[in-house]
């Protein structure tokens, strides 16, 4: 297990960035945010076409099966230019679930996944922080199946999505149930988030459902096994800027913040390829380095757009300027799928104290 | 060869590679054998200094599994330098705070531990002090101007 990127991983981040540039730049994000629109199925009908919906799903279900640690760096490629997709929600963190179940159903749906034809929305909040132990969502027995009440709050994706993987309490513990979005008894109210992403409330009165996973047993290894994909490291701008004269870059206070920048993203890299590296190899003890590597991101990218808007001075609190964009999308990062606090405890916790 | 031993210098401060698996145990749970019930402060910062601690631990080993792959670390072990001894700076600092008055004596309850902290002052300063290095980052990582 070596932490060095591939030359396979370079390959796929070259072929990323470039795809990226030219179909969901920034400008790419303004024009959805000034549209209204939170969702592009084109957009994503090409990153299936790439292989990008299938990352993790196996090649015999029409997966590309190339792992976490490549999730990991096509996620990082995203979050340079901000681009909109459901890319953790479905072909991470739906496509991660689905496939420790063993039967047709399952299969199936992973083949909608890697093909672009089905997207997914995780449904875990019930409070405004993450908290997954603390679920009340009741899911009672009825015949064959269950009924789900009860509400959920910041599903990512989940105004738009195709289906639901909501996290619900029965007789036997923590259960995952994957629903259709659209069954009568769902009711979703789209949020109108800072960073102009498709994000939900929902309410459950009674729909009934047929199929349900235990999650009792897996839940706690892969609540852990999305989040190191959550937040990718942006690096801080150059700043070339002049002010009374001088380009501001010369300027050895902002130098030496820049460079401080530029550190701790280095030693965030380390923690997010480990973290890749432990779930593609080590997947039942990967939860120490992927709580690390969300929670080194988190702080290194609210470290990163602080400074950025504040080294940009005025225009960096503009709305013409882009640094904005990088601001909102990182402090909803931060919150989902587990803050700062909630990953520092699940390290302390494994480190014995 | 001056340059170099510099590089060599900074990268026998900034310590051996120890990642989340090759590393010993956590300073929050040194400290917690001692300290029944830390306070919300001191935890809350040995959790900030335990991920830092772990992310640059596995920095130096990425840095090592790299230079075996043929990328010497170049500038960057600037970066390791400066990034290792403050990081340093803070453990002994924590430890400092967790021994409270028995952490003030020569030779005390805690032995040197008041030494070991003061000697830590001196690892941002030798080899380059952390000014120099992040001007090293600046210019030839970041390209900015001189």
């Amino acid at each position: 297990m070596k932490l060095v990127r591939t030359e396979e991983e370079g390959m796929l981040a070259d072929m990323a960035r470039g795809f990226l540039d030219g179909a969901a730049p920034v400008s790419k994000l303004r024009e959805m945010r000034d549209q209204g629109v939170t969702h592009d199925a084109a957009l994503w009908k090409e990153m299936a076409d790439m292989g990008w919906a299938g990352v993790l799903v196996p090649e015999d279900a029409g997966g590309s099966d190339m792992g976490f640690a490549a999730a990991n760096v096509i996620a990082q490629e995203m979050g340079k230019t901000l681009a909109v997709s459901p890319f953790i929600s479905t072909a991470v963190i739906a496509a991660t679930a689905l496939r420790q179940v063993s039967d047709a159903r399952a299969r199936d749906a992973l083949r909608r996944i890697a093909a672009g034809d089905a997207t997914y929305a995780l449904a875990v909040d019930e409070g405004i922080k993450f908290d997954p132990d603390a679920t009340a969502m009741q899911a009672r027995a009825e015949g064959n199946g269950f009924r789900l009440t009860g509400k959920k709050q910041f599903v990512v994706d989940g105004g738009l999505a195709d289906r639901l993987l909501v996290l619900a309490r029965t007789e036997a513990g923590l259960t995952l149930f994957d629903i259709p979005a659209d069954r009568d008894g769902i009711t979703r109210t789209a949020s109108n988030m800072i960073d102009a992403r498709d994000s939900a409330r929902i309410t459950f009165a009674s729909p009934l459902t047929m199929w349900r996973r235990r999650a009792r047993t897996c839940w706690a290894p892969w609540t852990r096994r999305w989040t190191c994909c959550a937040l990718p490291c942006r690096r801080g701008r150059r700043p070339w800027r002049k002010q009374f004269g001088v380009e501001i870059g010369r300027f050895q206070a902002l130098q030496h913040r820049a460079a401080h920048l530029w550190c701790e993203t280095e030693v965030t890299a380390s923690a997010i390829l480990n973290a890749g590296r432990m779930l593609d190899h080590d997947p039942e003890n990967a939860g120490l380095a992927v709580s690390l590597a969300k929670a080194k991101a988190t702080a290194t990218a609210k470290l990163a757009v602080i400074e950025g808007v504040q080294m940009h001075g005025g225009i960096g609190m503009t709305d013409a300027y882009d640094m904005g964009f990088y601001m909102k999308r990182a402090r909803v990062g931060a919150e989902w799928l587990g803050d700062y606090a909630y990953h520092a405890e699940q390290v302390a916790a494994a480190r014995g104290f | 060869v001056a340059k170099y031993l510099l590089t060599h210098e900074r990268e026998m401060i900034s310590g051996g590679g120890a990642g989340l698996s090759g590393g010993g145990r956590a300073l929050g749970a040194v400290i917690a054998d001692t300290i029944q019930d830390m306070d919300a402060t001191l935890r809350a910062d040995a959790m900030r200094c335990e991920i830092d601690a772990l992310s640059i631990g596995l920095t130096l080993e990425r840095y090592k599994d790299q230079s075996e792959a043929g990328q010497g670390a170049g500038d960057a072990s600037a970066m390791l330098k400066y990034m290792g001894t403050e990081l340093n700076k803070q453990r002994h600092e924590l430890m400092m705070s967790a021994g409270g008055s028995d952490a003030l004596e020569w030779n005390g309850p805690l032995g040197n531990r008041a030494g070991d902290w003061l000697r830590t002052k001196a690892n941002s300063i030798e080899g380059g002090t952390s000014e120099v290095m992040l001007s090293i980052v600046s210019r030839r990582v970041l390209g900015l101007p001189a």
